[in-house]
């Protein structure tokens, strides 16, 4: 490597900023199709077509649904997934006249709840529904007082249906036995706690299909073009793991070393 | 057929309630085997020269990594009679409160007739938020990270800080918790070995890293690495508590997934014979 | 809303968010004193800023609370007496100090015992709900429910007793099949959360930050 560049970049990062560089471009790119017009044909995921049934099936009987988006704060992208998810689904449960709870262990994220289901009921066109401080309920304190918290919400409200969407740990033993216990049918996206939700839900979503899913939700072409960008990468990293692999057996290091640069 | 009624939730609960009050009354004492990884764990520890400054950092949720105190207290047990010394760095809101509790039911201190004394051989440093940055400016310059301990001595009275100042002072890193992202930093950049006295769920999940650094990095499997870990220390503690019952409820996960299936099986068979 | 508050809500959080992130990106990639300088400020100002949110949370909390007692609403006796604790344990924190035995043993028979009693729960539930989903329907559930089977009994006290070789076959499980799934996760679960990152940068991220769609 040159002294120049030695000098610029860090050492050992430069295959890493490029593969970052990589990915912002297409992700780009693939907006960019989405903006002119293109419409990328995405395979639908079954847990958001339940997550539409289950809103009308909790209209037909009379219940609320819950829709979590996990023990985290803003800061991690689980949560601004769930966010995401909240508010197209309270949005669409509003328009139909179903209430949409959720709760939280981070007051941020309490706070910033509130104002997505507000925002739900006011392009549903149902303001008047609105009651503030009845869908939103604060757990602080971790993930066990948040389990034992939720838990306790959805035996009081009986949701038809929970959502969760975001970042969970073994507080989801505890909140979807007591959704099971409730009847409520168990959609899940997260990345955190798959083998747990995997006993419990109805649907799952698997790892990072949430972020897909929070792509998909809003069903807008050019947001559903970066999950196309997504899966170029993902194809280039897997060309990366078949060649690497080949080129070990042969015994050649090339693509580690490659990595490292 | 006769068909099998379904279970609700609670029948299931109570026969598990009953494993627990019947292990706890009546001890069995099912006997357990010691595993490689625990015995490389002792055996590191054991070669480690007096006065070497092992850490015990990580730790975040209490109740959780309760599972891994049993070899934690073993370990630190372990450390005092080879007359090691330790520095706890608390890295979660609760681990403070952690940390005394190992250290305190592992009586090593005089006050409880053991070998250390606090600023000597042991200290504990205040909760340190910021996690990976907070290990690698403790990892750079410990004493640009931190002024006092956790009573507010300042820790350049407390003659364990003259032998620490960065990474080249510490012999092991312990950590009591799940908090593997610390190997990449300890192990990984700075080549400090590593024990992780992990929780069972934890132990699943990392346990790939004692085959990526191997003969660095070791990790006791939750209550059994603690059982396993009190044998080697001769001790008796929540380890060997847990054995009966963990054993136990192993058959019974086996049992009710079985009484599931037989379950769905009646259900099907009674439905065909109403068909027919 | 007013268009101006709209206008500030849209793309005042987009300029931080870029500012944030670059400032981030070019410390981890470039040799830059001067980048490092500005990330450290900012690592400070976050720091600030989320102790800040904390305190505002609290003050929140207490709004909500305060206002939900002097009404009598539903569960307004918990909400008092969580006040009445915050405020307790604040006072004891400062007055004894976090290290002393009286905040141990407070802390110990407090919270730490009920959140132990949480945690237990978790083997209950989690039978449970293992006797009503391991039902073998398909192959897939058959592949499921083995797998996970016999990563219970394998890591047992007594299977290892009784079989020894049963720890070798458990770490084979965990380091090539569960691992590789593991890793999956990750790379598939970082892709997704740049490409996020992104949407977000770009404004088309609206569930969460919905006061885009007003402009």
């Amino acid at each position: 490597m040159s002294p120049l560049v030695e000098q610029v970049l860090q050492e050992g990062r430069i295959f890493q900023l490029t593969l970052l560089l990589l990915m912002a471009a297409l992700t780009y790119i693939a907006y960019s199709y989405g903006k002119r017009g293109k419409v990328w044909e995405i395979r639908p995921l079954e847990g958001l077509e339940a997550t539409w049934e289950g809103i009308g099936r909790a209209a037909e009987m009379g219940r609320p649904i819950m829709v979590l988006t996990g023990i985290s704060g803003l800061s991690n992208a689980q949560t601004i997934a769930g966010l995401t998810v909240l508010g197209e689904v309270a949005q669409r449960a509003a328009e139909i006249g179903v209430a949409t709870h959720t709760t939280s262990t981070s007051t941020q994220v309490i706070a910033f709840s509130e104002g997505v289901i507000k925002s739900a009921y006011d392009a549903a066109g149902k303001s008047e529904l609105y009651k503030p401080g009845e869908y939103v309920r604060w757990f602080g304190g971790g993930q066990f007082v948040y389990a034992v918290g939720a838990a306790g919400y959805i035996l009081e409200t009986k949701p038809a249906m929970i959502v969760f969407m975001g970042y969970f740990l073994f507080d989801v033993i505890v909140t979807m036995e007591t959704a099971s216990r409730v009847g409520a049918q168990i959609i899940t996206g997260t990345l955190s706690a798959l083998p747990e939700s995997s006993v419990f839900s109805d649907y799952l979503l698997i790892g990072e299909e949430l972020y897909a899913a929070s792509a998909m939700i809003s069903k807008d072409t050019q947001v559903i073009a970066t999950i196309a960008g997504q899966d170029w990468i993902k194809l280039i990293l897997l060309i990366i793991v078949v060649v690497g692999v080949i080129l070990k057996l042969a015994g050649s290091d090339a693509i580690i070393k490659l990595l490292e640069v | 057929m006769v068909e099998i009624p379904e279970l609700k939730s609670q029948h299931i609960w109570v026969v598990i309630l009953c494993v627990y009050i019947f292990t706890s009354v009546y001890p069995i004492g099912v006997p357990f085997r010691m595993s490689e990884a625990t015995l490389k764990a002792y055996n590191f520890i054991d070669s480690l020269p007096p006065g070497s400054i092992v850490i015990m950092g990580g730790s975040g949720v209490f109740a959780f990594d309760l599972e891994s105190s049993a070899a934690m207290i073993a370990a630190i047990k372990h450390m005092a009679r080879k007359g090691l010394r330790l520095v706890a760095l608390p890295l979660g809101t609760e681990a403070v409160q952690f940390q005394k509790y190992c250290i305190d039911t592992a009586r090593v201190d005089e006050k409880y007739g053991g070998p250390w004394k606090y600023g000597v051989d042991y200290a504990v440093l205040p909760y340190i938020p910021g996690g990976s940055a907070a290990v690698v400016s403790f990892l750079t310059d410990v004493h640009a990270l931190v002024s006092t301990d956790v009573m507010g001595n300042p820790i350049s009275k407390l003659p364990i800080f003259e032998d620490l100042h960065d990474y080249r002072d510490i012999a092991l890193w312990t950590c009591p918790h799940w908090g593997f992202w610390i190997v990449r930093y300890v192990t990984g950049e700075r080549g400090i070995p590593m024990i992780g006295f992990a929780q069972a769920a934890a132990y699943a999940l990392y346990s790939v890293y004692m085959m990526i650094y191997p003969d660095k990095v070791w990790l006791t499997n939750g209550f059994l690495g603690g059982a396993q870990y009190e044998k080697l220390v001769g001790i008796k503690g929540l380890g060997h508590a847990a054995m009966d019952s963990y054993s136990l409820i192993s058959i019974f996960v086996v049992f009710f997934v079985i009484l599931g299936n037989l379950r769905l099986l009646s259900s099907i068979k009674e439905e065909e014979e109403v068909i027919e | 809303m007013s268009a101006t508050l709209t206008y500030i809500r849209t793309y005042l959080v987009r300029v931080i968010l870029i500012i944030a992130a670059l400032s981030g990106l070019v410390t981890w990639y470039f040799v830059s004193p001067q980048a490092d300088a500005i990330a450290n400020e900012l690592q400070i100002w976050n720091t600030a800023a989320a102790s800040w949110t904390l305190f505002v949370g609290i003050i929140t909390i207490f709004s909500h609370y305060i206002r939900s007692v002097m009404k009598r609403e539903r569960y307004w006796p918990y909400q008092l007496y969580a006040m009445i604790l915050m405020v307790l344990w604040c006072i004891m924190g400062v007055w004894s100090g976090l290290y002393s035995n009286l905040y141990q043993t407070a802390y110990l028979s407090t919270k730490i015992t009920l959140h132990i009693a949480i945690l237990g729960q978790l083997i209950f539930f989690f039978i449970s709900g293992v006797y009503r989903t391991f039902r073998i329907k398909t192959a897939r559930t058959l592949l499921y429910a083995f797998l996970a089977l016999i990563m219970v009994v394998l890591n047992a006290p007594w299977t290892q007793w009784i079989f020894p070789n049963a720890e070798k076959v458990t770490f084979w499980l965990l380091n090539n099949v569960g691992m590789s799934g593991e890793r999956t996760l990750a790379i598939t679960g970082g892709i997704g959360g740049v490409v996020l990152s992104i949407r977000i940068l770009l404004g088309l991220e609206k569930g969460a930050l919905r006061a885009t769609e007003e402009i």
